[in-house]
């Protein structure tokens, strides 16, 4: 176990706890809602920006935050980050696609935060979908910005064991 | 670049960092509560100018001089509010005072984002969370967890959702801000080091029992059990849990 990060692996249910069905996650990167609430699902507030910086970048969601009808907001001081999700295929098209979305969601949080006063976490789940509908790999990250960059490794070392 | 647009452009510049340096020697303690007041003014004043030079930069959809401008306007904002500070303190409003620093944290900080002036910032250099730690007491901070519809972007007013404005991003001289939330429903408030709004703070608190206690003077304030819910077992707590102004930068 690292100090900034929780990583296991497992099947879809050990894994992916949150209220979502293996078929609604067909091909591609997605957004994972956080929980329930009143039977609506519940996405991060950064569900947003993390959405259209991708989508910018050309790393296509495969869902719309335009669907999304609540959100959850965190007024820490830390950055609560979205539960993002990686399908098989989209890796083996882009095999470069987490290192990179998570060095555009650094690069904006590092401009973010700039100047402010107080010591500034990230917090943010990854999820890589290691052999399509039966090895998930799941890093529950919350430590500096800086270290983002280190997801990439945490799931490819747990991949290797 | 018109000549004139030049030339005002680089008067105004002259101004802005001979201001900094008359801030260097006068916004301290020691100067008058009258002179720092007339200083924080004349700062208002000075904003107020550079904030329609951005303005008329927006309209023009220079991006450069409106972000330059937000930044200028954002130091002098800055400035001011550490000028409230100083006359808060003096006056003896500790809780103002803290509103005021906070401020000014939070729009030094935006300028750093916007347009960071490395000729403004070696002029006037300031550390305020090493104010803080030295003006004020140690203070409990408090986030809350809330739930919210999808709302509004500053910028361009569309839903959020439907716009390609990133929250937290500067465009033209504004900050983009998702607001407008027509349900909010809370969920927790936590005690945390630190905060996302510095404003959000425990105020008073008291024994079972006892009066309230004041956190930023120690005095104790009476406890008015006709107005006020008792809680005869537990200690209680009163604070701010939560602000609704727009952030410096998010209005144009």
């Amino acid at each position: 176990m690292n100090e900034k990060a929780n990583v296991s692996s497992g099947s879809f249910i050990e894994v992916v706890k949150e209220p979502v069905d293996l078929s609604m996650l067909e091909d591609g990167i997605f957004l994972l809602p956080h929980g329930k609430d009143n039977e609506k699902l519940l996405f991060a507030s950064t569900s947003t920006p993390v959405h259209k910086l991708l989508n910018q970048n050309n790393l296509k969601i495969s869902f719309s935050v335009n669907q999304v009808e609540n959100f959850r907001e965190q007024r820490g001081g830390d950055w609560y980050g979205p539960i993002i999700f990686y399908g098989a295929s989209i890796i083996s098209q882009n095999p470069q696609c987490i290192d990179i979305s998570l060095g555009i969601i650094a690069n904006y949080l590092s401009d973010y935060f700039k100047g402010g006063v107080g010591n500034k976490n990230a917090k943010l789940v990854v999820i890589k979908e290691v052999t399509k509908s039966t090895k998930y790999i799941r890093v529950n990250y919350d430590g500096p910005i800086e270290g983002l960059k280190e997801i990439p490794e945490m799931l490819n070392s747990e991949e290797s064991k | 670049m018109s000549q004139k647009k030049y030339v005002d452009l680089k008067k105004g510049r002259s101004a802005f960092l001979e201001t900094l340096k008359q801030c260097t020697f006068r916004l301290n303690p020691a100067t008058s509560t009258r002179l720092l007041r007339n200083l924080s003014n004349q700062l208002k004043k000075f904003s107020a100018n550079v904030r329609k030079v951005k303005i008329a930069a927006n309209a023009k959809r220079d991006e450069d001089l409106a972000n330059e401008m937000l930044g200028c306007q954002c130091f002098l904002d800055a400035l001011s509010f550490e000028a409230d500070m100083w006359i808060y303190l003096k006056e003896g409003e500790p809780e103002k005072a803290w509103g005021a620093l906070v401020d000014a944290e939070e729009n030094m900080a935006l300028s750093k984002r916007a347009y960071d002036d490395e000729e403004a910032f070696s002029i006037f250099q300031r550390n305020y969370l090493e104010m803080e730690k030295l003006l004020f007491p140690k203070l409990k901070f408090q986030s809350a967890a809330f739930y919210h519809d999808p709302g509004k972007c500053t910028i361009c007013d569309k839903k959020m959702a439907d716009c390609d404005h990133i929250p937290g991003k500067i465009y033209f001289g504004q900050v983009c801000l998702e607001y407008g939330f027509k349900t909010m429903g809370a969920e927790h408030v936590a005690l945390v080091d630190e905060p996302h709004d510095r404003k959000c703070i425990m105020v008073k608190y008291r024994a079972p029992g006892e009066d309230w206690v004041n956190i930023f003077t120690g005095e104790t304030e009476p406890f008015d059990p006709a107005k006020e819910k008792d809680d005869q077992e537990h200690p209680m707590v009163s604070g701010i849990i939560m602000t609704f102004d727009f952030p410096p930068g998010t209005k144009l």
